[in-house]
């Protein structure tokens, strides 16, 4: 009735008229993306528990950058503009973050280029990092603002993120970002990420709120 | 049935529940992959993050990945919808149908938190009900592979 080699030959040509098609469509549609990984300078995060490489930020670096942020030195001073960009919810960032740290959540970035990226000088240099060296969207935020123009080698993610801080013994600052725009995409996401408890660093919230 | 009558061809002039079955599923699942694959093609970039999360392929393929499964799914759902190469399109809807449930599983053992990816703005977490949703379109596809009538399709075979 139907024959097998046939069959099997027609589902191998969908499959192959569909990756050419998508190649194609990719190629020419605007909203195209590049397939050379141009992103990072490993494929993926170490495991926790691993030295972080050179290519990723060092605890050290991110502290040095920090308290900079935190000297009450006026940022247009330095030649360069630095950022410290942690890119957790806005609920996490309240429990937490990383002292002179902006919030930008990644959420933001699914409805495109959020706007507070206009107040980011091209040039700055900008440290990504989310809570844990498996949350993953430290690097895709670090992704996004490479997409979006920022220097490749400016744009670094502190993989070790905020246990790796913590474990330094290095201080936490609290409260949310004041000049995050919560009209830019954050609460349609946000009421799912706030029921599910088991989200990485929702628990610092919960102590918080206990405490 | 007319024992005179060969079942072969007593089959194919009758429109049994097989064969309804068979369309209503294969309509079914063509829908589900039009509307799950159409945003992604559309939208690559917002798929590449979504499936970036599940931290299964190195960087380098990753983007390739995305944008051919996105158009494999629009293509295959688009088969289905016409009633093209059902068997085929069907056996590429199973081959996704299983990489999705492999790679959801995998992630679920690594307890990541992640996003499905499944559906364009979905929001939706990974979970056991994800797998369960996976197992119901494979079971979709068994009435569309014993299905000989091949109703309201373009070119069966």
């Amino acid at each position: 009735m139907t024959d097998p080699v046939n069959t099997s030959m027609k589902t191998m040509i969908i499959v192959g008229a569909g990756a050419a098609l998508g190649l194609l469509f990719n190629a020419l549609a605007p909203g195209g993306i590049p397939l050379r990984s141009m992103i990072l300078p490993t494929d993926t995060p170490p495991p926790p528990g691993i030295a972080v490489s050179d290519d990723y930020l060092s605890t050290e670096q991110v502290r040095a950058v920090s308290e900079l942020l935190t000297s009450g030195i006026d940022p247009d001073e330095f030649e360069v503009r630095f950022v410290i960009m942690d890119v957790r919810e806005p609920y996490e960032f309240e429990g937490g973050h990383i002292p002179g740290a902006i919030n930008q959540p990644l959420t933001q970035f699914k409805s495109g280029r959020p706007k507070r990226l206009d107040s980011i000088p091209d040039d700055a240099i900008i440290f990504v990092y989310c809570s844990d060296p498996e949350c993953g969207s430290s690097l895709i935020v670090a992704e996004q603002l490479r997409l979006y123009g920022y220097k490749a080698e400016n744009v670094r993610v502190f993989v070790g993120g905020l246990p790796a801080w913590e474990q330094a013994g290095l201080n936490l600052a609290y409260g949310i970002d004041p000049e995050l725009d919560y009209d830019d995409g954050i609460e349609a996401f946000n009421d799912d990420s706030m029921d599910d408890s088991a989200m990485p660093g929702g628990d610092t919230l919960i102590e918080g709120e206990e405490q | 049935m007319n024992p005179k009558c060969p079942p072969s061809l007593s089959e194919s002039h009758s429109v049994g529940p097989l064969a309804i079955l068979g369309l209503l599923c294969r309509l079914g699942l063509a829908a589900i992959f039009l509307y799950a694959g159409v945003p992604k093609v559309l939208n690559a970039q917002v798929f590449l993050m979504e499936t970036r999360a599940y931290q299964m392929l190195p960087n380098s393929i990753l983007p390739s990945f995305v944008v051919i499964l996105a158009m494999i799914e629009v293509l295959a759902g688009a088969l289905l919808l016409l009633g093209v190469w059902i068997r085929p399109s069907a056996n590429v809807i199973l081959g996704m149908l299983i990489m999705f449930v492999v790679a959801i599983s995998v992630a679920m053992l690594r307890g990541l938190d992640i996003e499905c990816g499944c559906f364009s703005g979905g929001g939706q977490k990974i979970g056991f009900q994800l797998l369960v949703r996976d197992a119901i379109m494979i079971a979709m596809l068994i009435p569309i592979y014993l299905d000989r009538r091949h109703l309201l399709a373009l070119w069966a075979k």
